[in-house]
């Protein structure tokens, strides 16, 4: 299973994933419309993209009256079915993060569906804060990745205690 | 553990679905009063309007090992030996219990009640009764008395079907439970352009049928005519079942915070509850549907064994209206506390702060992140420094979350 992958410390804030998630499920270049959001934080010249979360009981999907909302078991993905769907719009408001959210006339609801498997948005992150990634290397990874911090803060308290 | 569930909605089938991944060794039977399999109950405008496409959409998903018993309307429950007890003549013991049994509309004239003429909207059969009295009056408006959230959106879908209705209202607004006169103004004028009329400061005294159609009285003497009359005045806990036991109830079952009642291994979530508030700290009834859900889960979770504390609760709404998204939380309709408006033709801000936290709002219209709002609410967070904004409708998670340089480096 392949999983949307978030770097923010690669994040350069240049929000070309908002225009491509726009412009792949819309065909217009309307940031309102995409289902990634970069949030800048410019006191600190942070920018921190969020997108769904593909929760596994999700709170959108629990709430939805109609079971429009349903995780798909072998994607990952929490799908809306717009043919259920009659817009009452419980799931944006059960979503703690604001990942399923509304479309720029503030009516239609939205949310990231891994453009089906191929996300639009890693094409254009060149700084590579994006990536779509299969679960088991991004644990590897994240094990990895973990333990060399600590081994930099091992020693530097051995450093210290010298 | 025989785990009994009466009531089969919104909160019931969630707690079954939790008690299933949670004791998948338990014995889960669910009672269900009606006859017909449970479908979602805060859909029913939506299928008057035509935007749930398919009736059996409307149905919601099958508990997958629980065993569900339709037609058993449970009439004791003998807390002493552990069993309850049906209208059918049954018995089902159990080890837990839940109550879910929701709550039905209320209404207040007694003279109306029960009458044929006067319709409610709380089950399935309601709106097939509504549907029919549309295709057979010669008069097509109907009379909706009260204009809280369920009339509203019925005139919603109304408008949708273009048929004209009539607000008769006691107070001298709409949505006046929820939204302040400045929200109610923008909503109202948006209910009159779409086919509404509205008369206020009136209460209907009479209904009289006349051929296809119905004769409604009000208080002032005069009298209008419709295709049937739509009472919508809130609703109140299904509780009657319960007089000769000892479980605590006012308004509702009044529950702890881990969803249990005043009876051990006895609980209660929905409609049928009052919990704690945690913007006014008081024990009030949260008619809603995510609120059930969330109740069921912990009152399940609870029931399984673990100890979940219930998270205080907070009033919010959500509401497609005449075109427009209205959605309002906490103590929305009152201007306490800090206070900040913003309105600009048609679109109506307002957010209500306390010590610098969320305690209530009102968007008529331009909130980007529903959720963030309630979440941030629910947990309090300082937003002092975000009232910009906030205002603006702007709020997103992250906000909240700033990633300082510590975060990035360890």
């Amino acid at each position: 299973m392949k999983v949307l992958m978030l770097d923010q410390a690669k994040c350069t804030g240049c929000r070309a994933c908002e225009y491509a998630c726009s412009f792949e499920h819309t065909g217009k270049f309307n940031p309102l419309d995409s289902r990634i959001k970069v949030n800048e934080f410019w006191e600190d010249l942070t920018f921190v993209p969020s997108v769904c979360l593909q929760c596994e009981r999700a709170y959108c999907e629990e709430v939805c009256p109609t079971s429009a909302l349903t995780k798909n078991p072998e994607t990952g993905v929490v799908e809306l079915n717009k043919e259920k769907c009659i817009g009452c719009k419980q799931c944006i408001v059960a979503c703690p993060w604001g990942s399923i959210k509304l479309d720029h006339t503030g009516k239609e609801v939205i949310k990231c569906d891994n453009c089906g498997g191929d996300p639009a948005c890693i094409k254009v992150c060149y700084p590579g804060a994006l990536s779509y990634e299969e679960v088991e290397d991004i644990t590897n990874v994240k094990v990895q990745e973990t333990a060399t911090r600590l081994k930099e803060i091992a020693k530097d308290l051995v450093k210290g205690g010298a | 553990m025989r785990h009994v569930i009466v009531g089969a909605s919104a909160a019931g089938l969630n707690a079954a679905r939790t008690l299933e991944s949670l004791d998948p060794q338990g014995e889960i039977t669910i009672l269900s009063a009606e006859e017909v399999f449970p479908y979602s109950k805060m859909s029913l405008p939506y299928l008057l309007s035509n935007k749930v496409k398919k009736r059996d959409y409307l149905f919601l998903p099958h508990p997958s090992k629980a065993k569900l018993l339709l037609g058993q309307r449970v009439v004791n429950i003998d807390v002493e030996r552990k069993k309850v007890e049906t209208a059918q003549n049954k018995t089902f013991s159990y080890d837990k219990l839940l109550i879910a049994t929701g709550a039905e509309p209320y209404v207040p004239d007694m003279e109306l009640e029960g009458s044929p003429l006067v319709l409610t909207v709380r089950n399935l059969s309601d709106m097939d009764k509504l549907k029919d009295k549309l295709n057979k009056s010669d008069v097509k408006r109907v009379i909706l008395s009260g204009a809280g959230l369920v009339n509203s959106e019925i005139a919603d879908a109304l408008a949708e079907l273009n048929i004209p209705g009539t607000f008769v209202i006691r107070s001298s607004r709409m949505l006046s439970q929820i939204v302040d006169e400045e929200g109610s103004e923008i909503i109202a004028e948006r209910a009159i352009e779409s086919g509404m009329e509205l008369i206020t400061g009136e209460s209907i005294t009479k209904v009289q049928e006349e051929g296809d159609h119905v004769n409604v009285f009000l208080s002032s003497g005069k009298v209008i005519q419709g295709s049937c009359v739509v009472v919508g005045k809130g609703v109140k806990p299904s509780i009657d079942f319960l007089e000769k036991t000892p479980i605590k109830c006012d308004t509702g079952i009044l529950v702890n915070e881990y969803m249990e009642t005043s009876v051990k291994d006895v609980y209660a979530a929905g409609d049928v509850t009052e919990s704690i508030d945690l913007i006014s700290d008081e024990y009030e009834i949260h008619a809603l549907w995510p609120v059930a859900m969330e109740q069921a889960r912990i009152a399940a979770t609870n029931m399984a064994g673990y100890s979940w504390k219930y998270p205080k609760e907070v009033s919010r709404n959500i509401v497609n209206l005449f075109g427009e998204v209205v959605f309002t939380g906490g103590i929305s309709k009152e201007d306490a506390y800090d206070v900040y408006k913003e309105k600009e033709g048609r679109s109506y801000h307002k957010i209500l702060v306390r010590d610098g936290k969320l305690v209530g709002f009102i968007f008529v219209g331009g909130v980007l992140n529903p959720g963030v709002y309630l979440a941030a609410m629910k947990n309090q967070w300082d937003i002092s420094h975000l009232l910009n904004e906030a205002i603006k409708g702007a709020l997103s998670y992250s906000m909240f979350k700033a990633p300082t340089r510590e975060v990035v480096n360890i």
